[in-house]
C-alpha cells in the first residue's frame, strides 16, 4: 500500500502513530444540550426521549476521535421509537396474559411455576434488551465510514445471564465480578469493528480481589455509620414520641439512615472497582494484532462520582423528609416546601447526572485507552453482517436503554 | 456554472485507508476520481453533511445510500454547498424537522389517554359482564386478603367477626336486601375486625364491612343504606369492572409512557375510585332497594352528612366513596319511611359482635 503524503490542510494534531482516542466535548455545550432536550422530553410527555437520546449520542460520538478521525453516530430517533412501539405491544401482551392466567389459576404448584416463568421472562427480557441494544448501537457507529456490529451469540448471552444471576444471588453478591466480566467478555467477543472481530480473554478472577475488599469495607463503613444513625433516629422519635418504634423498628430505621450516610463512601469504593474492571477488560481485548489497555486511575473517577452521587443522595434524603413531614403532624406545615425541594433536587440530579457523569467520565476514560500494535488500515474493511432496522425496543421496556 | 476545486480526504466505505483526492464542486454536485481510477459523482440532491459541532474545522459529507465519506478542510465549500444542496443539513436539522412529527405523536398519545379515560369505564363495564362467575369468585378470593392487609392498622386482627348470634340479624338484613334488590345470589357479607372505617364490594358477590364503620354508625338504617349501596355495585359488577380498568390503565401506561416514574404516577392516578356516575347509580339502587324492602331510607343521607363532617384525613371510606352534596341530596329526596332494619337490642349486640 502506498502511503500518500497528505496534502496541506490535512496535517492533524498528532499523526498516524498517535495511539489514543481523544475526546473534545465541552461541559457547557453538553449541559445546554441536556437542558433543552430534557425540557422537550417533559413537554411531550416523554415521547421525545428517543430523539433526545439520539441527539446526545450524536454529540458524544462525534467528540471522540481516533487517529485523527471522528466517530459518527448514524442512528435516528425514529428507529428507537419504532423499536419501542413494537416491543411495547409484544411485552404488554405477553406479560398481561401471563398475569391474567396467574390470577386465575387454582393449583398452588402451577401458580409457583407461573411465578418462576414470570421472573424468568423478566430476566430474559432485560438480557435480550442489553444484547440487542448493543448490536443496534454498534451498527450505528461509524469510524472512517466503517461500521461495527454484534455477531451471533444472543442465546449464549441469555444462558450466561440466567446462570450467573442465580450464582450471584446465592453468593449474596460476592461473586458478582465473575458475572459482570463474563457477560461483557461475551459481548466483546461478538463485537465486530468493520470486518475484524474483537477478542477478549479478561477473567473475573483478576478483579475478584478488589471486589471482595470493597465489599468488606462497605460493610464496615455502614456499620460505622450505624452509631450516628441510631442517634439521629432516637432524636427524631424524641421529637415525635407518638411514632416511637419498637427496638426492631429502630434498628431497621438506623440501618437505612446508616446506609444513606455511608452512601458517598460506598459509591467511591464502587468506583474503584469499576475502574479495575474496566482496565482488566481493556487489557484482555484485542483485534487482530492490535491490543488495548487503559491507565485510568481510580482517583480520576472520584470527582464525577461525587458530582453524580451527591445530588442523588440529597434527593433521597429530601424525599424521605418530605414523606415523613406528611405523616408527622408537627411537621405537616413543612410538607409542601419539603416536597418542592425534593422535586427540584431531583430535576437537578437528572441534569447533573447526565452532564457531569457522561462528560467527566468520557473526558477521563476515553483518553486513558491506549491502542498499540501494527494497524494496516487497508486491511480493515466494511462490516458485512446484517443490520437491524429498528432498535432498543426491548431495552426500553426493561429499562436498560440509555 | 462556477466550479471550485478542493482537496479532500476520501473514505470509500470499503476499507479504512484514507485516499486523498481533488474534488470538483459545482451546482450539479461533487465529482472526483478515486485511487482505483473510477470517477465518483455525488449528485447535489444526494449530498448530506455529517453533523458536527460549532468550532469543528473540518467539513464532512456523505451521500445518500452510501457509506463513503468525504472530508474537506476548506470552509468556503460549505457556503457553495449550502446554496446548491437542498437537504444538506438534513441530518443535523433532523430534530427540528421531526419536531412536527413528535408533536403529532404527542397529540396522538394525549388523545389515546383521553379516549381511554372516557371510554375505558364503558369498555370495562362491558367486559365485566362477560367474565365467567367462577373466574369472578376466584378473583374475589384472591383480592380479599390483599385488601385486608391494606386496611390493617396496628392492633387490628383483620379477622371476620364470628359471634353467630349477634350476626344473625345482619344475615336477615342481607337476605331482605338481596331479595328486594333482585340479586341473583345471596352476597357473602363479612364484618371484619379493622378500625379503619370502610365498606366495599369485591368480585364474586362479596361485601366487606369494617367494625370501625359499624362503630361510627348511629342506627341500623345507616348500615342498611351502606349495604344497599354496596349491593348496587354487586348488581352491576362494578368491582370486576374496576379491576379490568386498572389492568387497562396499567397496560396503556406501559405503552405510552414507558416504564419509569411518569408511568407509575399515571397508574396511581388511574387507580382512582369509581366514577361519579357509578357511585350515583349504586346510590339509586340502594334507595330503591330499601323502599322495596319496606325499610326506612332516611339513614343514607344522615350517614353521608356525618361522614363528610367527621375530622381527620380518613383515607378509608371517603377516598373510595367521594361524597358530594348532590349525592346526599338525591338520596334524601328519594328516601321513604319504613320500618327499622333491626331492633335496638339487635343493633347493640351487632356493635359488640367483634369484641
Amino acid at each position: 500500500m502506498t502511503d500518500l503524503t497528505p496534502p496541506a490542510g490535512f496535517v492533524r494534531p498528532g499523526n498516524a502513530s498517535e495511539s489514543r482516542p481523544s475526546y473534545d466535548g465541552r461541559a457547557g455545550a453538553l449541559a445546554g444540550l441536556i437542558l433543552w432536550t430534557t425540557l422537550l422530553t417533559w413537554a411531550t410527555l416523554t415521547i421525545y426521549r428517543f430523539w433526545a437520546r439520539t441527539r446526545l449520542r450524536r454529540y458524544l460520538w462525534s467528540r471522540v476521535s481516533f487517529l485523527g478521525d471522528r466517530l459518527e453516530y448514524t442512528g435516528t430517533g425514529g428507529e428507537l421509537f419504532r423499536g419501542f412501539l413494537i416491543a411495547a405491544v409484544v411485552v404488554v401482551l405477553i406479560f398481561g396474559s401471563l398475569s391474567l392466567v396467574e390470577l386465575m389459576v387454582e393449583n398452588e404448584f402451577l401458580a409457583g411455576i407461573l411465578t418462576l416463568l414470570h421472573y424468568g421472562l423478566l430476566a430474559a427480557g432485560a438480557a435480550a434488551g442489553r444484547f440487542l441494544a448493543r448490536r443496534y448501537r454498534l451498527t450505528r457507529t461509524r469510524w472512517r465510514a466503517l461500521r461495527g456490529n454484534l455477531g451471533e451469540g444472543l442465546g449464549g448471552y441469555l444462558g450466561l445471564y440466567a446462570g450467573w444471576l442465580i450464582v450471584a444471588a446465592f453468593s449474596a453478591g460476592l461473586l458478582t465480578p465473575f458475572m459482570r466480566v463474563a457477560l461483557e467478555r461475551h459481548l466483546l467477543n461478538a463485537t465486530w469493528v468493520g470486518n475484524q472481530r474483537l477478542r477478549c480473554d479478561a477473567r473475573g478472577r483478576r478483579v475478584i480481589g478488589v471486589w471482595l475488599l470493597i465489599y468488606f469495607f462497605s460493610i464496615v463503613v455502614v456499620g460505622l455509620a450505624a452509631l450516628p444513625a441510631t442517634l439521629l433516629v432516637n432524636q427524631a422519635t424524641a421529637l415525635a414520641p407518638q411514632y416511637a418504634l419498637d427496638p426492631v423498628g429502630t434498628g431497621v430505621a438506623a440501618v437505612v439512615v446508616g446506609m444513606l450516610l455511608a452512601a458517598p463512601i460506598v459509591m467511591l469504593l464502587y468506583g474503584v472497582y469499576c475502574v479495575a474492571e474496566f482496565r482488566a477488560l481493556c487489557a484482555g481485548t484485542s483485534v487482530g494484532a492490535v491490543r488495548f489497555s487503559s491507565d485510568l486511575s481510580p482517583t480520576a473517577v472520584m470527582a464525577p462520582i461525587l458530582v453524580y452521587g451527591l445530588p442523588l443522595l440529597a434527593t433521597a434524603v429530601a424525599t424521605v423528609v418530605a414523606g415523613l413531614s406528611f405523616a408527622i403532624d408537627d411537621l405537616r406545615s413543612a410538607a409542601i416546601p419539603a416536597s418542592a425541594v425534593a422535586i427540584l433536587l431531583f430535576l437537578l440530579w437528572r441534569i447533573a447526572s447526565v452532564v457531569a457523569w457522561t462528560h467527566s467520565l468520557a473526558a477521563r476514560v476515553i483518553p486513558s485507552i491506549s491502542v498499540s500494535g501494527a494497524f494496516d488500515p487497508g486491511l480493515l474493511m466494511q462490516n458485512a453482517g446484517p443490520v437491524p432496522r429498528r432498535g432498543e425496543g426491548l431495552a426500553e421496556m426493561f429499562d436498560v436503554a440509555g | 456554472m462556477s466550479a471550485t476545486v478542493a482537496a479532500a480526504r476520501y473514505f470509500d466505505g470499503v476499507s479504512a485507508r484514507p485516499q486523498y483526492v481533488q474534488v470538483t464542486a459545482s451546482e450539479a454536485g461533487l465529482v472526483f476520481v478515486a485511487e482505483n481510477g473510477l470517477r465518483q459523482i455525488w449528485a447535489a440532491a444526494e449530498i448530506r453533511r455529517i453533523p458536527g459541532e460549532k468550532g469543528d474545522r473540518e467539513l464532512r459529507l456523505t451521500a445518500l445510500g452510501s457509506a463513503a465519506t468525504l472530508e474537506f478542510a476548506d470552509a468556503r465549500l460549505l457556503d457553495l454547498l449550502r446554496g446548491t444542496v437542498p437537504d444538506l443539513e438534513e441530518r443535523s436539522r433532523l430534530t427540528r424537522r421531526w419536531l412536527r412529527r413528535i408533536a403529532g405523536w404527542t397529540a396522538v398519545g394525549t388523545g389515546v389517554v383521553a379516549a381511554a379515560y372516557f371510554l375505558l369505564p364503558y369498555l370495562a363495564g362491558f367486559l365485566a359482564s362477560l367474565v365467567p362467575q367462577s373466574w369472578e369468585d376466584r378473583l374475589g378470593d384472591r383480592l380479599l386478603p390483599v385488601v385486608v392487609e391494606a386496611l390493617k392498622q396496628p392492633g387490628d386482627s383483620g379477622r371476620a367477626c364470628s359471634d353467630d348470634r349477634a350476626l344473625r340479624p345482619l344475615g336477615r338484613l342481607v337476605g331482605q336486601l338481596a331479595a328486594a334488590g333482585g340479586l341473583p345470589r345471596r352476597p357473602d357479607v363479612q364484618l371484619l375486625d379493622l378500625r379503619m372505617r370502610n365498606a366495599f364490594a369485591l368480585p364474586g358477590d362479596r361485601v366487606v364491612v369494617t367494625r370501625g364503620l359499624v362503630d361510627f354508625m348511629e342506627s341500623p338504617d345507616e348500615l342498611a343504606a351502606v349495604l344497599g349501596h354496596e349491593f348496587g355495585h354487586l348488581k352491576h359488577k362494578d368491582a370486576v369492572a374496576g379491576v379490568i380498568r386498572y389492568l387497562g390503565w396499567d397496560a396503556l401506561a406501559s405503552v405510552v409512557l414507558g416504564t419509569g416514574i411518569t408511568a407509575s404516577l399515571g397508574r396511581t392516578l388511574a387507580l382512582a375510585a369509581n366514577g361519579r356516575a357509578v357511585e350515583t347509580r349504586a346510590d339509586g339502587y340502594a334507595v330503591a332497594t330499601l323502599r322495596t324492602a319496606g325499610l326506612d331510607g332516611k339513614g343514607a343521607a344522615s350517614f353521608m352528612q356525618r361522614m363528610a363532617t367527621s375530622e381527620g384525613m380518613d383515607l378509608g371510606y371517603m377516598s373510595s366513596h367521594p361524597p358530594s352534596a348532590d349525592r346526599a341530596a338525591a338520596m334524601a329526596a328519594g328516601a321513604a319511611s319504613g320500618r327499622a332494619a333491626m331492633t335496638a337490642g339487635e343493633w347493640a349486640a351487632l356493635k359488640r359482635a367483634c369484641d
